[in-house]
């Protein structure tokens, strides 16, 4: 029997069109090494842009590619399926793929206290967490530390999805909306609204963030290259806080035309604190240890949000950092 | 008894090769459960999150019926006035392809500010993108009528009113049942997008709001269970109004009295 001919001219265009699909797949190559970021760049993703800029990258011989983030983006996915070589996700993201058996690497982070939180109206008067309860919450759906916070102080607040605008909040004095203190509270005064900012940490919820990370087989496999990246990295950072014009203005020339030069110059105030701890002193820009990790990791199994504990010690490494003293004997 | 097993049969087989396709390519290619999770896993997690599910399942449940009985209600009115006067659709008509081709997610954050978040603003999505298929499918059954039967009242004396209620309207309804047959998978699908962008959360979640919760924290099974029950929702939906078509036209109408073949 016969195919019938409209069948059979659909086969090709179909074939091409797979093709086409397979074609456009992003799979990395095998000399590139792609980071794919959190959400569209600004100055969270200070440590990226400054090493392109500067060229340490380069001088390397690393051919990155960086690739901005935005909403429905998930780095870890992308780095988990093979899409990218490193992602920037907040680790509580590490922590959901290693329920799920996805093996990340976390190596860099750019943020020692997470600048996520909420951002209030000063006239709220809300200090706490505990004074979030009155409030009407604008939030992203399933926002980790959000719901940790809520199952430890039984706080049940109105929630709206946030749909990423201000806007709303901005028009109502009873509202928190979710917010990173980098840059959402340099927003909400140019619309004329007086914010609080409560980072996650004040409300209760150490972690870091802006973490950047890798698969552990892909880390297994080109020690050189991680060591490399990560010195780079931490050499981009180090030039970003103690000079961070060029980048701020790199990043909205060259690469976001969206991110304002003086919500960069705001954003880089805030980061001198929150990029930098003792642990950063002693083992370099990017260190992490282990009561903050296994805290995470711990508060989120008994809230409920992963259904298997994860052990964390696996999910994160100095071992690639370059501590200070190391930099000056080098 | 056969008859529903004729009717059911065929997508019943071809839903479980597929699930049976499904469970053993995730066997054998070692998909990752966060990529795809198996039909088993899903099935698991629906009964884990059953409460939850059922929780959204009434909301968008609700939500979703009023969108649809909205557009439904202004629909068939706007189309009612529009069959009025050819200078009035020519006005009017335009604007309402407008509405269906302006990108609802993109006006949720003012519906927000207009309204307030949660249900009104979800409906409002509902509405607006419910609304056209009925307008444009029953202006077409209001203006396309036979002239001669007009002719042929006309000429017994009838006024605007009788040609309405005895020719226009039984004309126009097969087209308005096919209207709403379209808009009532839309309006689950119009619910779930507004709850995904200003749906409340807690109690109020929706499933809309469920699919972004858990694809947020990478728990791709319940992904897949929300969009099975939304699924659920959008084909009773479908049903529901083939069921009402066929009982208001079943006993007159030939697109409902054809026989199987």
């Amino acid at each position: 029997m016969t195919k019938p001919a409209s069948l059979m001219r659909l086969q090709l265009p179909l074939l091409a069109l797979l093709i086409v699909v397979a074609a456009c797949a992003e799979k990395p190559q095998d000399d590139i090494i792609s980071v794919q970021t959190d959400w569209f760049a600004s100055t969270d993703h200070a440590a990226l842009y400054a090493a392109e800029l500067h060229g340490y990258f380069d001088v390397r011989n690393l051919h990155v590619e960086i690739r901005q983030g935005g909403p429905g983006i998930r780095a870890p996915n992308d780095v988990a399926t093979g899409r990218a070589t490193f992602g920037l996700a907040l680790p509580e993201n590490i922590i959901l793929a290693a329920a799920e058996d996805v093996e990340l690497l976390s190596v860099f982070a750019s943020y020692q206290e997470s600048p996520i939180g909420l951002m209030v109206h000063e006239s709220s008067g809300v200090l706490n967490i505990e004074g979030i309860e009155n409030l009407t919450v604008q939030i992203f759906p399933g926002q980790v530390f959000w719901e940790v916070l809520k199952y430890e102080t039984g706080i049940a607040p109105a929630e709206i999805a946030f749909d990423g605008s201000m806007t709303a909040w901005a028009e109502n004095s009873d509202w928190a909306v979710q917010g990173f203190a980098t840059t959402n509270p340099f927003d909400a005064r140019k619309v004329g609204a007086e914010p609080r900012m409560l980072t996650a940490t004040q409300l209760g919820f150490r972690a870091y963030a802006g973490v950047i990370f890798t698969s552990q087989s892909y880390a297994q496999e080109n020690q050189e290259a991680m060591q490399a990246f990560v010195a780079a990295l931490q050499q981009g950072y180090a030039d970003f806080l103690d000079n961070p014009q060029p980048v701020i203005e790199y990043i909205n020339s060259e690469v976001n035309n969206d991110f304002l030069i003086e919500v960069g110059e705001a954003a880089a105030v805030i980061m001198q604190d929150l990029a930098v701890s003792q642990e950063t002193e002693s083992l370099g820009l990017g260190a992490m240890n282990a009561e903050v990790w296994n805290n995470v990791a711990t508060r989120m199994f008994e809230a409920g949000i992963v259904r298997n504990e994860v052990g964390a010690s696996t999910l994160w490494t100095n071992e690639y950092l370059t501590s200070r003293d190391q930099q000056a004997v080098q | 008894m056969r008859r529903i097993l004729e009717l059911i049969g065929p997508p019943l087989l071809v839903l479980v090769i597929v699930l049976g396709l499904w469970s053993l390519a995730v066997r054998l290619l070692g998909i990752p459960a966060f990529v795809l999770p198996s039909p088993e896993q899903v099935f698991e997690t629906a009964i884990v999150e059953s409460e939850r599910l059922m929780s959204g399942f009434r909301n968008t449940l609700v939500a979703s019926t009023v969108g649809l009985l909205a557009a439904t209600v202004v629909g068939v009115l706007g189309a009612i006035i529009l069959s009025t006067s050819r200078v009035l659709e020519r006005a009017l008509y335009p604007w309402a392809v407008v509405l269906q081709t302006v990108p609802v997610v993109a006006l949720a954050p003012l519906f927000v500010l207009w309204v307030g978040p949660g249900f009104v603003s979800v409906v409002l999505v509902a509405f607006i993108i419910a609304l056209f298929p009925i307008l444009a499918n029953t202006l077409m059954g209001l203006v396309s009528t036979d002239p001669a039967l007009i002719d042929l009242l006309r000429m017994q004396g009838a006024g605007r009113a009788a040609i309405f209620r005895k020719i226009r309207l039984p004309n126009s309804l097969p087209y308005f049942f096919t209207g709403m047959r379209i808009s009532a998978g839309l309006a689950v699908i119009g619910t779930i997008v507004g709850e995904m962008v200003v749906g409340r959360g807690g109690e109020k979640a929706g499933l809309g709001y469920y699919v972004v919760f858990s694809a947020t924290q990478l728990k791709t099974d319940f992904v897949f269970a929300t969009i099975i029950v939304s699924t659920g929702l959008g084909i009773a939906f479908f049903l529901a109004m083939v069921g009402l078509s066929s009982l208001v036209m079943g006993r007159w109408h030939e697109s409902e009295l054809r026989p199987n073949t």
